[in-house]
């Protein structure tokens, strides 16, 4: 039978990993805030998931970037640019793009979803799995700003005057804002809580 | 934990509460204005969808890009049209989604005019709109409206600055964009053209800053590229620019006076040429019998000569079997219309009687116009008749003697116009004339008086003078069948009707200065000389007249010319005038002087006469008096005596050839002829030396003569051979001599005494030796001959009329050219009479101491050939 630290009276300094034989507000050693769990973790994760939630629905109905060309404004949404490059045949940049911005994004934002529902409904037996899930998540999370990448790239380099021009879309921010969420909402969540009621049990 | 720390997680999470909150505002905010700019959707319906990509086409306006078509859905119950759902922003939107919006498609195109939507090859098609009106708040009145119906063609841009007309036309022949031009530089250009009730009216813009130029009045026709004008007066072709070569084109022009037009949509005819400009919009019908391949509007009218109006149609109705022309006026040639007007065609003709027809050839059939009295009463119809009309005139009849070449419609000229036309000619029976009856413009009435003489005109005049030098050449219808021309010297006569037709205008020159006043004389020459028509008569070197004419007169055989004389000067002109050539330059050369006579510049290229009245209270001379002409005014003046010298020879003689007597001119040779193998000259001799004319004065010729002997008489070597006189004793008087071939002796008809010497030799005796008495001349020897049977010579010798009574009957006479030289031991001794004799010779003479009676005329002495010495001693006592 193992022991949280919550049952064990200890807490450890998430900042510089000391461990404290008594639970303690400030690490004596780095002065960082102690918390044997994330404060509210649940919440938060709930709240930035489902604000990533709201922001995606702007970022993908409206256009992520506006391509003027001979002052022809074609505005694209990030779904159009996906099957605009599968209709070009260029499926490897249509999948990265696909992935990158729509599946990893909605992964995320599932995986976050799947965590607080096992967290909240106690499905402790689920946790394993859904520790794995988090890894992932914790673990793409750097890369989901590709899609900003490519956006603010594209706009950095199209900028041929009357010849063409891209311009970022109001999707842009939305889905930037999205993405932070969902990073927020993942650093939110304490993966600890998983185990907290498998433990109990 | 503390509660602080609780207090403060609760905040915390309280904060987070707020994000999803924020987002969920963010996002409302940022789709609502994305869906709001977005934009409104209208369906416009198009008959053809071509060239529209949904989601691509764009809808502009003016280039700027405000909505994009949303899809296209074919018409369900009519599968030719389609609705097109266009999505415009939301700004425009309110300005577009309203009643009377236009849309319309934009294509590329390239014509010839207009290379237009060129961008629209890069992006595609687009749809074009234009609202109702031109300022946000005049819109804002219209109805909101989402369906509208697409639109074929641009529409004008209403709210273009600039002036809108409208051009209406028979013929759509012009194309959009063609241009508008005032004065060849393009103002404006067509923008639309539509049929409205079977018209075409253009819509044309006058761009803003030429938009002053359209005024009230302006007059629009068509600019074809290329006019070609020809005619007989030249061709001249024009062209215009290449837009309107191709296109075609407006040009207008405005009058400067015109009002400025301030208001759009003024609808100005369009002219087909602009000649058209300014035809009475009136149509003025012609019935005609047959079409005569008038053509519309290339057939003109003509007025006096002047572009009048035109052919606009010609119809043909078969029920009435007549032929319609209708034609156009301009303003000002159809207020000159009236019920008297007369519309003639004039067809070419190549007949000789239709030469005026020729025009016609170049300009094709036109129609003469002619106006009558004005009485301002237009008819309905007039009739194109086919022959001038009849002239409203008065007649004249002319009569003429010869068979004129005159024909029906020939006309009457008076300084080259023509007043009047031939209306028949008729040969008259009982008189053998020929009559012709004229119609004379009543205007031109007052030219012809009964002092009014005809002449028929002949195809080309030329007269030459220096007073004037001119061709006439008649009009050309005139150069092939005649015409009549006339003159009236006398502005103030009686009008006359019957006039005489003369042949020429030589005949009627005289006519005029019989008409004038003057008087006709005639003058009988031996030969005409270089006198001719029109030559001057001078009096005291003023023009008093003209030779008119001359003939020849069969039977006397000699030549009458008729001269007219100046009513001033005939008077003049009586029994005792005289006429004499004045032709040319006399230069009368003789040792004394050289004289140039002329009477005027004229003379001395033309000749002329001129006359002399000796007695101005002389009688008249009745018309039928032949003057007779003489050679100058020496003769002429009857200063001069005529008489004549007949000779074998001429001798080089000239008129001219002075007559000398003694060294100094008296006389000179005023004419030579022929008469029965002898030259005839008749000199003229000055009055006062009227005493040479001795029955035995002896007339000789002078004449240059180089040979051993010496050089005789050089000055005839200049001058000529001269005549000389030698004036004989006789106490009658003749005029008729022949002439001496030998010049006779210096003594020749001197008084004196003339004996005759027989002597053995002449000697060195010669004429004019002398003779002496006591070494005194005497006399000279006259002549010598031989003597009749060869036995001696015979001197005459003539002694000088005061020493006559020195010869006595025994006077002895010696030849004292024979001196003594007696050559002895002593010397030589010379005895001579004088230095002279021994050179030239001579007759010496002594008297015995008892002389006898003074010898007679004619006595015959002895000539010794010495003289005796004793005879030396002689001394008589000589008395006369």
């Amino acid at each position: 039978m193992i022991k949280s630290d919550i049952e064990a009276q200890k807490i450890l300094c998430t900042h510089c990993g000391l461990l404290f034989d008594e639970v303690d507000e400030v690490c004596n050693r780095c002065g960082a805030d102690l918390h044997q769990r994330k404060d509210n973790s649940l919440v938060k994760t709930f709240l930035f998931a489902i604000s990533s939630l709201i922001f995606l629905i702007p970022a993908n109905l409206l256009p992520i970037m506006v391509v003027t060309s001979l002052g022809n404004k074609d505005p694209g949404t990030i779904m159009g640019g996906v099957i605009y490059f599968f209709h070009h045949g260029a499926y490897g940049i249509g999948a990265v793009i696909f992935i990158a911005s729509i599946a990893v994004p909605a992964f995320k934002l599932s995986v976050l979803f799947y965590l607080l529902y096992i967290v909240y409904w106690n499905k402790t037996q689920k946790a394993y799995g859904a520790m794995k899930y988090y890894r992932i998540i914790s673990f793409i999370g750097k890369w989901s700003m590709l899609d900003i990448f490519v956006v603010a790239l594209m706009v950095a380099m199209v900028q041929f005057k009357n010849l063409a021009t891209i311009n970022t879309g109001e999707a842009a921010l939305a889905f930037a804002l999205a993405v932070v969420m969902t990073m927020i909402a993942t650093e939110s969540f304490d993966p600890r809580l998983l185990w907290d009621k498998r433990e109990k049990k | 934990m503390s509660q602080e720390s609780i207090k403060k997680r609760k905040s915390s999470i309280l904060i987070v509460w707020l994000v999803p909150l924020l987002a969920l505002v963010m996002t409302g905010w940022m789709l609502y204005k994305h869906f709001d700019e977005k934009g409104v959707d209208i369906i416009v319906k198009f008959d053809s969808a071509k060239g529209f990509t949904e989601g691509k086409t764009a809808l502009n306006y003016k280039g700027i890009k405000i909505g994009l078509v949303k899809s296209i859905d074919v018409n369900p119950e009519n599968l030719d049209e389609f609705f097109v759902t266009i999505t415009i922003e939301k700004g425009p939107a309110k300005l577009v989604a309203r009643q009377g919006t236009q849309f319309w498609k934009v294509e590329p195109k390239v014509s010839i005019t207009e290379v237009s939507g060129l961008d629209t090859l890069l992006s595609g098609s687009y749809i074009e709109v234009i609202p109702i009106a031109n300022t946000f708040d005049d819109i804002s009145k219209g109805t909101h409206q989402y369906n509208f119906i697409g639109i074929h063609e641009k529409p004008i841009d209403e709210f273009s600055k600039g002036r809108y007309i409208k051009i209406s036309s028979q013929k759509g022949d012009l194309n959009i964009g063609a241009p508008i031009l005032f004065k060849k530089f393009l103002v404006g250009e067509i923008l639309k053209k539509e049929l409205i009730d079977r018209e075409i009216i253009y819509t044309a813009l006058i761009e803003d800053k030429y938009k002053n130029l359209v005024k009230e009045d302006s007059h629009f026709w068509n600019l074809s590229g290329i006019e070609l004008k020809a005619s007989l007066s030249g061709i001249k072709v024009e062209l215009g620019n290449i837009a309107s070569l191709l296109a075609g084109g407006v040009m207008f022009d405005s009058p400067e006076s015109s009002s400025v037009v301030t208001k759009n949509h003024k609808v100005y005819p369009l002219y087909k040429t602009d000649d058209d400009i300014g035809l009475n919009p009136n149509v003025i019908t012609l019935r005609a019998e047959e079409g005569y391949s008038l053509q519309s509007d290339m057939s003109a009218i003509y007025f006096n000569g002047i572009h009048a109006g035109v052919v606009k149609e010609v119809e043909y109705h078969p029920n009435r079997d007549m032929t319609f022309v209708k034609i156009q006026l301009k303003d000002e040639f159809y207020a000159l219309l009236n019920h008297e007007s007369y519309f003639k065609i004039v067809i070419p003709h190549l007949s000789l009687q239709e030469v005026e027809g020729l025009d016609a050839i170049a300009r094709g059939p036109y129609i003469k116009l002619n106006v009558g009295e004005r009485l301002a009463e237009i008819k309905s119809e007039y009739i194109l008749n086919t022959s001038d009309k009849e002239v409203d005139g008065f007649e004249i009849v002319l009569k003429s003697q010869k068979a004129v070449s005159l024909k029906k419609g020939v006309g009457i000229f008076y300084k080259g116009f023509e007043i009047g036309e031939v209306t028949s000619v008729k040969l008259q029976n009982s008189t053998n004339d020929v009559i012709v009856k004229a119609s004379i413009d009543k205007k031109s009435s007052h030219l012809i008086n009964s002092s009014s003489l005809f002449y028929l005109q002949s195809p080309l005049e030329f007269e030459a003078s220096l007073d004037h030098m001119y061709i006439k050449s008649a009009p050309i219808s005139s150069m092939i069948h005649g015409g009549i021309s006339f003159i009236t010297p006398l502005v103030k006569a009686n009008k006359g009707k019957h006039f005489e037709l003369f042949e020429g205008y030589s005949k009627v020159m005289s006519r005029r200065y019989l008409l004038s006043g003057g008087e006709q004389f005639i003058l009988l020459l031996d030969e005409l000389g270089s006198l001719s028509k029109g030559d001057p008569i001078y009096y005291k070197n003023i023009k008093a007249g003209e030779v008119m004419g001359y003939n020849y007169d069969f039977d006397k055989n000699k030549i009458s010319v008729e001269l007219y004389v100046d009513e001033k000067f005939s008077k003049l002109v009586n029994s005792s005038t005289h006429f004499y050539n004045v032709s040319g330059v006399q230069i009368e050369m003789n040792r004394d002087n050289i004289s140039i006579q002329t009477q005027s510049l004229q003379t001395i290229v033309q000749g002329g006469l001129a006359f002399i009245t000796l007695d101005r209270e002389a009688k008249r001379v009745t018309q039928s008096h032949k003057f007779k002409l003489y050679s100058d005014v020496h003769a002429a003046d009857e200063k001069d005596i005529i008489f004549e010298i007949k000779m074998s020879r001429g001798y080089d003689l000239k008129k001219g050839s002075a007559l000398i007597y003694k060294d100094m001119k008296i006389g000179r040779v005023s004419s030579l002829r022929f008469e029965a193998d002898e030259i005839v000259a008749k000199v003229s001799l000055l009055r006062k030396h009227e005493n040479i004319l001795k029955s035995d004065s002896l007339f000789y010729l002078e004449k240059f003569e180089a040979g051993l002997g010496g050089i005789k008489n050089a000055g005839a070597a200049v001058f000529g051979p001269s005549i000389h006189v030698s004036i004989g004793g006789a106490l009658d008087t003749q005029k008729e001599f022949v002439l001496s071939l030998e010049k006779p002796s210096p003594f020749y008809g001197k008084k004196g005494l003339r004996i005759v010497v027989k002597g053995d030799r002449k000697s060195s005796l010669k004429q004019s030796s002398p003779v002496y008495y006591r070494q005194v001349q005497i006399g000279s020897i006259e002549s010598y001959v031989l003597g009749s049977n060869a036995q001696n010579v015979e001197l005459t010798l003539f002694i000088e009329d005061k020493y006559r009574h020195l010869v006595r009957e025994n006077s002895i006479f010696y030849n004292a050219t024979a001196f003594g030289m007696t050559i002895g031991l002593t010397g030589v001794k010379i005895s001579t009479e004088t230095v002279a004799t021994m050179m030239k010779g001579g007759i010496g003479m002594v008297i015995p101491n008892e002389p006898e009676g003074q010898a007679q005329e004619g006595k015959a002495f002895k000539l010794h050939l010495k003289p005796k010495s004793d005879w030396f001693e002689f001394s008589p006592e000589v008395t006369r």
